[in-house]
């Protein structure tokens, strides 16, 4: 009993050729693999990209329509400015005619 | 498709408010002959607009936004021309048609048989408060009409004109005695 359990042992731990190509297939399975690990850090990069790219974009366009906002807020400014003194001038005028005839 | 077009011209216009002269857009056409123009229309909108940008440190400024925050209109067609007769009695007779609605009131007219130019100035009422203004102003070489929508204090508009000098449009003569003051 005792003489078959040491040989099975020593049939199980006993020293076997390794299968043809197997240290080759070690050797390539720890070789560094610089395209597969550049990958996902280059799409990152992309990302960045896009995402400044359109947070840009997006600010350009608000800083756009800011201005034009300013601009037509300062040309209607203008345009009343120029009602007004016009509205003034006519009612003075009126008024002034009214004096006149009054004295 | 001009149906609908007319249609639609039609409901923009009774839109409109009822102090808001509508033929006064019918004065555009004068610009070709006119040598200076004034063409000023600010809705309520623009108005606000405006306003956003009337400095409060400025008293010139300060006034204008005191006096126009209670409007919702401001309309300006302002012509003078080279010669005389540029414009028809009847661009101004559409204008006056429309101010004769019991709404509005004429409360000053006044003639220069000198200058031979009238002024007019109309207050649109609604329940005794002032809500509109119309200032019709002819002469021979000169139409000014001024339409402002909203609720109006009439002494702080004259006011602008005096604080704000001699306009463009001013007349540069002094004002004669009227020999004929009083029109109709």
């Amino acid at each position: 009993m005792n003489r078959n359990l040491d040989d099975d042992l020593r049939a199980a731990l006993g020293r076997q050729d390794a299968p043809d190509g197997f240290a080759e297939r070690v050797l390539a399975a720890t070789r560094p693999r610089p395209v597969v690990a550049r990958r996902p850090v280059r799409w990152a990069w992309a990302g960045v990209a896009l995402a400044a790219s359109l947070t840009l974009g997006v600010g350009f366009v608000e800083v756009r329509r800011e201005t034009q906002q300013r601009e037509r807020g300062l040309e209607a400014k203008q345009e009343l400015m120029q009602a007004m003194r016009v509205t003034g001038s006519k009612l003075r005028l009126a008024k002034e005619r009214v004096r006149h005839f009054n004295e | 498709m001009n149906k609908r077009v007319g249609g639609l011209l039609l409901l923009l216009a009774l839109a409109a408010p009822a102090q808001e002269i509508k033929s006064l857009k019918a004065l555009d056409a004068l610009e070709a002959k006119a040598s200076e123009r004034v063409n000023v229309t600010l809705d309520a909108n623009l108005l606000q607009m405006a306003t956003k940008f009337l400095s409060q440190d400025n008293s010139e400024e300060a006034k204008v936004k005191k006096a126009v925050s209670k409007l919702k209109g401001v309309y300006v067609r302002g012509f003078e021309f080279e010669q005389e007769g540029a414009y028809s009695k009847a661009d101004v007779d559409a204008i006056r048609k429309e101010l004769k609605t019991p709404d509005w009131s004429r409360i000053v007219d006044t003639f220069s048989k000198k200058d031979g130019e009238s002024a007019e100035v109309y207050l649109h009422l609604t329940k005794g408060l002032v809500t509109g203004l119309a200032v019709l102003v002819a002469g021979p070489k000169e139409l000014t009409v001024v339409n402002l929508v909203g609720s109006i204090d009439i002494e702080e508009l004259s006011d602008l004109g005096g604080k704000f000098g001699i306009p463009e449009m001013e007349r540069k003569k002094a004002l004669a005695p009227p020999k004929a003051p009083q029109k109709d």
